[in-house]
């Protein structure tokens, strides 16, 4: 009878360690979100041209940070996805808003100069920094990041729009790309994001 | 008194439905507020169409900008590849829309900054020849 009673009880512990053992990987897992392994292979470190000096994504070590690749001139897409980041980036309060950052990259360096950049992105927010480069090293980072753009062969004062990839690219802490949205991505789905990573 | 007939009719021609042409009605009518370093911007309405024949859209101009167009949008080779429609078919008892990141009207080369709340008039003609006039408002979409 005595024996019966210790056998039910180690069954009930094992099952409660297990259950135990779940919730905790369930929480851990949970607490630490997995990068998709095609996130992986793109990004990488770059240094470009802001009004106020050179910008590298090093520099940002230690937040998290929404990327854009397009143009000023651009009179859809880049102002909404813009609009999403500072939104998004609005939406987070205290430490986790001076852990957040955003960097719009214009592939339009003819026309788009580091001083115009800046306005710009001050519009949408002034913790968003507006850079650039020469044609060599965006074509280095757009392959770097998957991004694909084509500027026409155009005169700067000449109105031409300009083909590019539309993701907003969310990099974590360490300088890796760990989620990708647009610009009809929800701002308040975007900051949850930045949250999870900053955890 | 005059003052105030001034700001009906202003008001009336500032009505987010306005525009009448055949049975065309635009709704909701708006312009993107560029940055302040941007000309460029696009325009937004939704096209409703009461009648019992479809309606071509042809062209659309505005005094706001040097050029104005109807662009359509699609995602071709990874990249957002923006192109001038030539014809907009609404369609009888049926609606189009011009939305953001979709078809919209286009404003490259704008004459002067925007300021929220200013009205903007856009001109549509059609394939049967006819036009019509739609009033659209600068909106600020921050936050």
């Amino acid at each position: 009878m005595m024996k019966k009673h210790w056998k039910l009880i180690s069954a009930i512990s094992v099952m409660l360690l297990f259950a135990a053992g779940v919730a905790g990987w369930s929480v851990w897992h949970h607490a630490r979100p997995e990068i998709p392994g095609y996130l992986k292979r793109m990004g990488g470190d770059f240094t470009l041209m802001s009004a106020d000096g050179p910008v590298s994504l090093h520099d940002y070590r230690g937040r998290v940070v929404l990327v854009y690749f397009g143009y000023t001139h651009c009179p859809d897409v880049c102002p909404m996805a813009l609009g999403v980041i500072a939104s998004a980036m609005h939406a987070l309060k205290g430490s986790e808003a001076s852990h957040a950052a955003g960097i719009f990259v214009s592939v339009d360096p003819r026309r788009d100069h580091p001083d115009l950049l800046k306005k710009y992105t001050a519009f949408f927010d002034p913790h968003i920094v507006g850079v650039t480069g020469s044609n060599t090293v965006l074509n280095q980072v757009a392959q770097n990041w998957h991004v694909s753009f084509s500027v026409p062969k155009a005169a700067a004062d000449e109105n031409y729009t300009v083909e590019h990839s539309t993701f907003i690219y969310l990099v974590n802490a360490k300088g890796q790309i760990v989620e990708l949205f647009d610009e009809k991505t929800s701002p308040k789905l975007i900051a949850q994001a930045m949250r999870r990573w900053l955890d | 008194m005059g003052r105030y007939i001034i700001m009906i009719l202003a008001g009336l021609i500032a009505s987010p439905s306005a525009a009448l042409a055949g049975e065309v009605v635009a709704k909701q009518a708006w312009v993107r507020l560029a940055p302040p370093v941007s000309d460029s911007t696009a325009a937004y309405m939704v096209m409703e169409n009461d009648g019992d024949s479809d309606v071509i859209l042809t062209a659309v101009e505005s005094a706001a900008a040097k050029h104005v167009m109807m662009h359509g949008m699609a995602m071709k080779e990874g990249r957002m590849h923006m192109f001038e429609l030539e014809h907009v078919r609404v369609p009888a008892h049926g609606t189009v829309s011009f939305e953001p990141g979709g078809m919209h009207i286009m404003l490259m080369g704008l004459n002067e900054a925007l300021h929220t709340g200013q009205t903007l008039r856009f001109k549509f003609r059609t394939a049967a020849g006819e036009s019509f006039t739609v009033p659209a408002v600068v909106r600020d979409m921050r936050h």
